[in-house]
């Protein structure tokens, strides 16, 4: 059976039905992934609705933030991770030896658990990105990148006049709506965000969960969280994830409401985890 | 008065020329000032007319070889044991060859460049490229130690970044992390540097022990070095060539305050933080 033939067919776990939410636009069938001796990720088959978000929920060590690194092959850059199975993006294998992992990179963004911006002013960071992949023929392209960018990522108020300050100069939670601007600056496909909240007070949060809505019908998201509520509020689906297994995954209003499984269950009411 | 114990006949100043001497202080036409003279020419068996010109060009020189061989090798090597690299035995020999070789008496150095460089390539003998090379091998594991200390210290979360956006490894590198890690690469080069300027052991075995008169022209070409001439001119019996060596003790201070200055410098100008 080939590579397209495997994702065409149905997944076989209970939880990845056939799904309501427009087409899947990720596909992962079988996905294991290795650090050396520790198997951190165990037959992984799902699919990832286009234009919406997903949220991958679990406690820590499950492999949430495993699985979603795969997504943009940012596990590569750890020397003793090895990943095998099956993951597609718009039917095309990104585990395929010929593909260019800085092209995937470029439609696989990513947001950071720890607001990361570049050491550079603000304007810098946002257009790092597009300079790299040559998006903009003159500056004044690359100014209205930078500055469609921020707007989608609701900073552009609060530092068009200071553009050419520091981006670590910025609070927490504007350092991280930074980093998402700097994600979108690429007109990526996936963003990926990685506990994007966990460094953030309330009101920051607040902010970055409203932006997520916001931004959510142009751009397929997937969003690793530790807070149920937080997936509650922001996804439209929940894979749930213990011990390296995917144990559920499904709309997020059914998972939260009438799980199958008895993990999920214990898991969402809080009697672990 | 002086007193002259030793008989006229051994002396290199005679009495009659002591006795013109004494008329001209006497008449006020003696003055002591700065001697130019000193940093415009090179040795001389005459101390009155020895210049330190030689053995600084022939410093600069080694130095200039010294750090276009040691600064992409040990920022390269600091780098390449921070990317994606398998960790296995050989690695890990390297690692601690490298902080090992740090701690080699630098007389070692030598007798390797004395057997590899001259006897085995056939180098030219007591020339800057030979005594750059050297010197190179000698502070190699300082700068990779200082390079890698700084590498380390940028947050990995950068190159993530950077790589989060397409960035290709080579980018990361050096659109992020080398520049980040420029200010500490520099103060750990300048320093090793410093090292490799007062150096003198190493350069004997390799000849640049040498009386050498000529102001060095090429890298080939037969040179000495500021600390060889240092030991070199102590040896003298002159009285006059005491003064020489005390002046280009001076001149070797300088420079190495001079460096050690600008890696403080460089430091405080460029550090970043996040």
């Amino acid at each position: 059976m080939d590579a397209t033939a495997v994702a065409k067919s149905a997944p076989a776990n209970i939880g990845a039905r056939p799904q309501p939410l427009g087409e899947p636009k990720i596909i992962a069938r079988d996905v294991n992934v290795h650090y050396g001796e520790k198997h951190a990720l165990k037959n992984v088959t799902l699919d990832v609705p286009e234009k919406a978000v997903m949220a991958f929920i679990g406690p820590s060590g499950c492999g949430k933030s495993t699985f979603l690194r795969c997504i943009n092959r940012m596990n590569d850059t750890v020397a003793s991770a090895k990943v095998s199975g099956l993951i597609q993006i718009d039917d095309q294998n990104i585990y395929d030896p010929s593909l260019d992992v800085v092209q995937l990179r470029a439609r696989v963004g990513m947001v950071f658990q720890k607001p990361n911006p570049f050491p550079k002013s603000i304007y810098e960071n946002v257009a790092y990105g597009p300079r790299i992949h040559g998006l903009a023929r003159n500056k004044a392209e690359l100014d209205e990148i930078v500055e469609s960018s921020l707007k989608k990522a609701s900073l552009w108020n609060e530092v068009k006049d200071r553009l050419n300050d520091t981006g670590t100069g910025l609070s927490g939670g504007q350092q991280q709506r930074l980093c998402i601007a700097r994600a979108i600056a690429v007109s990526p496909e996936i963003i990926l965000m990685d506990e994007p909240c966990s460094a953030l007070d309330p009101i920051a949060t607040a902010r970055v969960e409203e932006l997520i809505e916001e931004i959510r019908r142009n751009y397929t998201i997937v969003i690793v969280t530790h807070s149920m509520q937080q997936a509650a509020r922001v996804s439209q689906r929940v894979a749930f994830f213990h011990l390296g297994i995917l144990v559920e995954t499904g709309e997020t209003e059914k998972i939260f409401t009438s799980p199958n499984d008895k993990r999920t269950q214990d898991y969402i009411t809080g009697r672990f985890g | 008065m002086l007193t002259f114990e030793t008989p006229e006949n051994e002396r290199r100043v005679g009495d009659q020329q002591i006795a013109w001497l004494e008329t001209l202080k006497a008449k006020g036409l003696v003055d002591s000032g700065f001697n130019t003279g000193f940093f415009t020419s090179g040795d001389s068996r005459e101390a009155e007319q020895a210049g330190i010109l030689g053995a600084l060009v022939g410093s600069l020189m080694t130095m200039f070889v010294t750090l276009v061989f040691c600064l992409p090798v040990g920022v390269g090597r600091g780098d390449l044991s921070r990317g994606v690299r398998a960790k296995n035995r050989w690695t890990d020999i390297i690692e601690i060859n490298i902080n090992n070789l740090a701690a080699v008496p630098s007389i070692v150095y030598g007798l390797l460049g004395l057997a590899i460089f001259l006897n085995f390539f056939g180098m030219p003998r007591s020339s800057a490229v030979v005594g750059g090379f050297v010197l190179a091998l000698l502070v190699l594991p300082t700068i990779i130690i200082a390079s890698r200390a700084a590498l380390k210290a940028v947050p990995p979360s950068i190159r993530e970044a950077a790589l989060g956006v397409g960035a290709s490894h080579q980018q990361a590198v050096f659109h992020h992390t080398l520049p980040l890690a420029m200010p500490g690469i520099m103060t750990g080069t300048i320093i090793g540097m410093a090292h490799a300027l007062g150096e003198t052991a190493p350069l004997l075995l390799i000849g640049m022990v040498a009386f050498i008169v000529d102001v060095p022209t090429s890298f080939t070409s037969a040179t000495t070095a500021l600390p060889v001439q240092i030991y070199l001119w102590s040896d003298l019996p002159e009285v006059a060539f005491q003064a020489k060596t005390s002046a280009a003790i001076l001149v070797l201070l300088l420079f190495l305050f001079a460096m050690n200055g600008l890696a403080i410098l460089l430091r405080k100008r460029f550090e970043r933080r996040w």
